[in-house]
């Protein structure tokens, strides 16, 4: 009917109708039945039932947050409350069962006439989902602390002498002073908040705040030597998660259970006194503010402080490289190597014909050749003017005049004739031998005295005789000037440059390797400073970022004069040159390797962490803290108060009501996350020479100390002296090839004197590794060979070939201990510290118990090398993944706002797990509608720890990488 | 066809804008005038309608530590509801109080409630009361204004304010046929101490921080001693605490509602746990 689909006027009107009839009633209430005792006992009975709902909201408030339902049963009942927010649903149904009932005793009378108010029953699931629908509620009030409740459709019914009169309904609204809503909100929010991981607000991010503070200062302790086996123990992760729930809680519901607190302070007094007296060195103030316990700030940024990170040992290496790849001694050569050519200037004086072609008559051509004449004499020519950074070496000026003359024979009736042509040029010819000498590796500056023998340094020839050599090569051997002249009045004269170079000083390479070390010393000192904790996620590449500071200062280094004292001078500055790329290039190569690391570390880290989220966690747990919800609210103070059972969650006991696991991904026995992160760049199953070696010294203390054998301690130290065998090997080597030592004995002796100073395996081992064994096998070379090493500069490159030999000694496989050897004794050195323990130590002091057990197993070494080639070694990293869960057995929060009861005022709203009933269809008996769930939670965490290099490292090295709380496998 | 659906909806339209305009301007009751017999009606309009803020103290019983911050309270709602829990508050047993540690409380409601109701040239007497039945020997009283002099003209309204206590109407006029006197005295009784002390609520406060716990357990413990019985209530064993009550309170029920009403059915019509009766009285100065 209507097809261009307008919306009826009707409607328009049924609209404006129903709309007017809505204004009226928000206007004027309640349409009056025109009795005035009727219409006083409405308006009395209405007024009344404001009252009688803000009791019911009240106390339906009180009711819900006794039981409240969190999860909904999945009975009839509880699809009920199957709301995104079931507290809210069974409220509303609280609500209307509280005032249908309070509502019922609302009985106005005024003589004979009587208001009663009623809503209907609702005693079904189904009638219960209406009743539910026609009841609102929301957060009311200043802060959102009182609960605005509306009841659609309230009845008013008036009778007069019990006959009904009139029957009116409307919609009623009241803001009930309780707090209920947000009380839930709030622990809803703690809940959440209790479950959020280390990248959002809450206790994860809180969590991690306090881990990393605990876990830099022991872990740093542990590194300057204290005895701890134990960096991140599970008493840490319990007192850190105790923190930062009581701060959540603050945060989140405005208070906090002072109990708790005493609790908490109790218990980080404790494990203070624990770590500080089992001599685990971090004082008793840091361990305490680790905890935010003493008011005294924490190092909360131990790991956003920087760490030094220098080219170091690359220096040496890098110069290794460019000596013995003879990229020094090209770059001399390069320095007096000139480019030399010709060049000339023709200029056409005279020009003439002669002679008859062809004599007069009817002749016929028989024969013709030609003959050419040319002379060359001295005389005036212009020369050619060098251009750009050419310069004339040599120049001469002649004159060719070149004849060319044709010679016809001529026939005619057998009689002959012959005739001559002569054309005649004459060329003034200037030749100059050009020279051109460019910068190559140095900088391109002006040369004192370059064609100058016996100025400058090393009195150096510089470039005099290229002169004679370019003059030599490019006009003697080409048939002298005459010839050139010649050739090049003919236009056929090749002027393309060529390389001619000069005699080098014999002091040459030599004064440019000292040169050279001196700048090592100085390269080796250019360093980065590196945020701490970037580095151990691999995050920041410190080799890439010393390459780019090398080239930054590049001009420093190679201290450019801005005039060259001289040709050598020059090739000194190429040789800087020369070998600064060479140490670009060596970090760049380390680079690379170190994106790699990251990659490894991404796979060692398994599915739940990247090395990015481990970057990121770092960054954001700095907690910004929000401001604690307001307690003020409608009709005074809502006056929170909190109470957890238990106050402080517990790791041990019958029922711990907390659980942690902190996993330790570094640790001895080393293996495959270690390989996974640097890979098998050594071959597989091998360590590090220092770490066997101390893992060896570790054991031979434990053997000292217990008279116990520890077994495989025998096998570890047969490889280890395999492995400094090895690198002796290569020192000796070196000895010989720098031609010291008159025999294979002779030079296994120097060694064996310069190793002297160590007497055991372990300490032996440990020279070679740190280098400390360089010095003093120099001194045992200059004592047996005074003459051997006689300038500083040949003591200096000595030193830096026994060095470099000594690091890549220590990088071969040989160089290397096995890996089984070395993970058999420290489990095996565990096992008889955790023995020895109860028999040597029965009558000792548990902290002197745990002091013991820190001294032999934290001298066991850990931690991830971050680079871990010898000589690039800068940092110790190590990871821990940090697991809590935790659950209040019960949990309240309590308003005291409200008035007066009996049992109490205000709202007590208490989390236990307890089922909730509600008489459904009015039989007096409840049906299940859902429970109070208890509030738990579980999150986690993971810290990374970053010490400088050698020492211990940093780790668990007690043997418990993986370290569960008592109630882990059961919560 | 399109020309007459056009007209009839132009048509239709026409009648329901009048009607929307009827609906809009049709009269608001005007206000009445100011004659006293309309008074206590509006004074009582005032006291289920206008809400308060008091702030008050629970008075300590003489064993109590006084120093915890719970006991001081704010209380905000309608001043019928606030003055309701005031004569709670005032329970007494053959005119014995229950306890007094609501007495700042009523101090509190009855300023509030005079600043609220006075006005000139009239005085207003309030009077809040709970009784579980008529003329019961339990009752619960709040009082504010004085007594009107003898002579005076007093206008007086009741409201009835819902007391938070279970209602008994439907199930007391079932049972009263059935049980006789005492099943009514049951029900008054179980409804009384349900009300008193629920279940789950006082479970919570006896598991509470001090005084909320031990401030429960006086009041168990006075009710019980004024009724004859000793009390020690326990979180794990509150039914049966007030079982017991019950128990006491039914005994002492039945032989006055036999005495005082003519039947079982009379008896149970005149039960009022559910509600306190609010009564305004003013007269003229």
């Amino acid at each position: 009917m209507n097809d261009r689909a307008r919306v009826p006027f009707a409607l328009v009107g049924v609209l404006l109708l129903v709309g007017g009839a809505g204004v009226n009633a928000s206007l004027g209430g309640i349409d009056p039945p025109g009795d005035p005792a009727a219409e006083r006992a409405v308006e009395q009975a209405t007024a009344a039932a404001r009252t009688a709902l803000e009791g019911a909201a009240v106390d339906a408030g009180r009711t819900a947050a006794a039981a409240p339902v969190v999860d909904p049963a999945t009975s009839p009942a509880g699809r009920l409350v199957d709301e995104p927010d079931p507290f809210r649903a069974y409220l509303r149904l609280l609500v209307y069962r509280y005032a249908r009932q309070r509502l019922s005793t609302i009985d106005e009378r005024d003589g004979a006439v009587r208001a009663t108010v009623s809503l209907p029953r609702a005693e079904s699931v189904s009638a219960l989902a209406r009743a539910k629908d026609r009841v609102r509620i929301a957060r009311a009030g200043p802060n959102g602390t009182a609960m605005r409740v509306s009841i659609e459709n309230v009845t008013v019914t008036v009778r007069r002498d019990g006959k009904v009169v009139s029957r009116q309904s409307w919609n009623a609204t009241v803001i009930a002073s309780t707090p209920v809503l947000a009380v839930h909100d709030r622990v809803s929010k703690f809940e959440q908040r209790l479950n959020a991981g280390p990248l959002d607000p809450g206790l994860g991010r809180r969590l991690t705040a306090r881990l990393y503070a605990v876990a830099w200062a022991r872990g740093y302790a542990q590194y300057g030597g204290s005895p701890i086996a134990n960096v991140v123990a599970t008493r840490h992760v319990g007192l850190a998660t105790n923190g930062a729930v009581l701060a959540l809680q603050r945060r989140t519901l405005g208070t906090s259970e002072p109990t708790a607190h005493r609790a908490m302070r109790q218990e980080a007094l404790e494990v203070a006194r624990r770590d500080v007296l089992a001599g685990a060195g971090v004082d008793g103030r840091l361990a305490r503010s680790a905890f935010g316990v003493a008011g005294v700030a924490a190092d909360a940024a131990a790991d956003t402080r920087t760490l030094s990170v220098g080219v170091g040992a690359t220096a040496d290496t890098a110069l290794a490289d460019v000596l013995d790849s003879g990229a020094v001694a090209d770059a001399m050569v390069a320095a007096y190597t000139a480019d030399a050519r010709l060049a000339t200037r023709v200029e056409r004086v005279e020009t003439s014909r002669a002679g008859t072609r062809k004599p007069t008559g009817a002749w016929s051509l028989v024969d013709s050749r030609v003959e050419r004449h040319t002379s060359v004499r001295a005389g005036d020519a212009p020369l050619p003017a060098p251009t750009g950074r050419w310069h004339t070496l040599d120049a001469y000026s002649r004159v060719v005049e070149r004849k060319r003359v044709t010679v016809r024979e001529w026939e005619r009736d057998n009689r002959t004739a012959t005739t001559r042509t002569v054309r005649r040029r004459v060329d003034r010819v200037g030749v100059a031998v050009l020279g051109r000498h460019r910068a190559r590796r140095a900088p391109a500056r002006p040369v004192q005295d370059v064609h100058r023998n016996g100025t400058g340094a090393l009195d150096g020839p510089n470039l005099a005789d290229v002169r004679r050599r370019a003059v030599a090569a490019l006009v003697t051997e080409e048939g002298g000037p005459d010839a050139l002249a010649a050739r090049a009045a003919e236009g056929d004269l090749s002027t393309a440059p060529q390389s001619v170079t000069g005699s080098r000083p014999s002091g040459l390479h030599g004064w440019a390797v000292s040169d050279l070390a001196v700048l090592r010393d100085r390269v080796q000192n250019v360093s980065v400073d590196v945020e701490r904790g970037a580095i151990g996620t691999f995050a920041a590449n410190p080799p890439e970022r010393l390459a780019a500071a090398v080239e930054r200062q590049r001009s420093t280094l190679l201290n450019t004069p801005s005039r060259y004292a001289g040709v050598a001078d020059r090739a000194r500055i190429a040789a800087r040159s020369v070998y600064l790329d060479a140490v670009v290039a060596t970090l760049e190569a380390r680079a690379d390797a170190h994106r790699d690391r990251r990659t490894g570390l991404t796979d060692a880290l398994g599915d739940d962490w990247t090395p990015e989220t481990l970057d990121r966690v770092r960054q954001t747990r700095h907690v910004t803290e929000s401001r604690r919800p307001t307690t003020g609210g409608l009709g005074g103070p809502v006056g929170v108060t909190v109470r957890g059972d238990p106050t402080s969650l517990e790791l041990t006991g019958n029922a711990p009501s907390l659980a942690t696991r902190n996993v330790n991904y570094v640790t001895v026995p080393y293996g495959d996350v270690a390989d996974t992160i640097v890979g098998s760049l050594f071959g597989p199953r091998r360590v590090r020479l220092d770490t066997a070696a101390r893992t060896l010294r570790a054991a031979n203390d434990v053997e000292s100390r217990t008279g116990e054998d520890v077994e495989h301690r025998a096998e570890l130290q047969q490889s280890v002296r395999y492995a400094t065998s090895a690198v002796k090997e290569r020192l000796r080597a070196t000895l010989r090839r720098e031609g010291i030592g008159t025999s294979a004995r002779d030079r296994r002796r120097l060694v064996a004197v310069g190793f002297s100073r160590w007497e055991t395996t372990s300490g032996q081992a440990l020279a070679a590794a740190n280098g400390s064994v360089v010095s003093p096998l120099l001194e045992a070379i200059e004592t047996r060979y005074p003459t051997a090493v006689d300038t500083p500069r040949e003591r200096e490159l000595l030193a830096l070939r026994l060095r470099v030999a000594l690091q890549s000694a220590l990088a071969s496989a040989r160089g290397r201990p096995q890996q089984p050897p070395t993970n058999r004794t420290t489990s095996a050195l565990r096992g008889v510290a955790r023995e020895q323990l109860a028999a040597a130590l029965g009558n000792a002091s548990d902290a002197a118990r745990k002091r013991w057990r820190g001294e032999v197993l934290g001298a066991v070494p850990a931690g991830l090398p971050v680079a871990p080639v010898p000589g690039q070694w800068y940092a110790t990293a190590n990871v821990w993944r940090v697991d809590v869960r935790g659950e209040y057995e019960r949990f309240a929060v309590r308003s005291r706002r409200g008035v007066p009861r009996p049992d109490g005022a205000g709202v007590a709203y208490v989390r236990d797990g307890s089922t909730v009933r509600f008489d459904v269809d009015g039989d007096g008996s409840g049906e299940r509608l859902g429970h109070a769930r208890r509030v738990s939670f579980e999150t986690r965490t993971v810290v990374v720890v970053v010490v400088p290099p050698g020492g211990r490292g940093v780790g668990d090295t007690d043997g418990n990488a993986d370290e569960r709380s008592a109630g882990w496998g059961t919560m | 066809m399109r020309a007459v659906s056009t007209v009839l909806d132009v048509a239709l339209f026409l009648l329901l804008v009048g009607g929307a305009v009827a609906a809009v301007t049709a009269p608001v009751p005007d206000a009445e005038p100011d004659v006293p017999e309309r008074w206590a009606g509006e004074t009582a309009t005032v006291l289920t309608t206008s809400t308060a803020t008091v702030s008050y103290r629970l008075v300590p019983t003489a064993d109590m530590a006084d120093g915890s911050p719970e006991f001081d309270r704010h209380a905000h709602g309608t001043l019928a509801r606030l003055i309701a829990a005031g004569a709670l508050g005032g329970l007494a047993v053959d005119g014995t109080r229950v306890t007094r540690t609501r007495e700042a409380y009523r101090d509190a409601v009855g300023r509030a409630t005079r600043n609220a109701t006075g006005a000139p040239g009239r005085e207003v007497r309030v009077v809040a009361v709970w009784t579980p039945y008529r003329d019961a020997n339990i009752e619960g009283r709040q009082v504010v204004g004085p007594t009107p002099p003898d002579g005076a003209t007093v206008h007086s309204v009741t409201v009835r304010v819902p007391s938070g206590f279970p209602s008994t109407s439907d199930e007391a006029n079932a049972t009263a046929r059935e049980a006789g006197y005492a099943g009514v005295a049951r029900i008054a009784a179980r409804a009384t101490v349900d009300g008193l002390f629920p279940p789950n609520t006082t479970r919570l406060a006896l598991r509470d921080d001090h005084p909320l716990d031990a401030l429960v357990r006086h009041r168990y413990r006075r009710l019980g001693r004024l009724l004859g019985i000793d009390v020690d209530p326990k979180p794990t064993a509150v039914e049966q605490t007030n079982d017991r009550l019950e128990d006491r309170l039914t005994d002492r029920f039945e032989p006055r509602l036999r005495a005082r009403f003519d039947s079982p059915t009379d008896a149970a019509q005149a039960l009022s746990v559910g509600e306190v009766r609010v009564t305004v009285q003013v007269w003229t100065r």
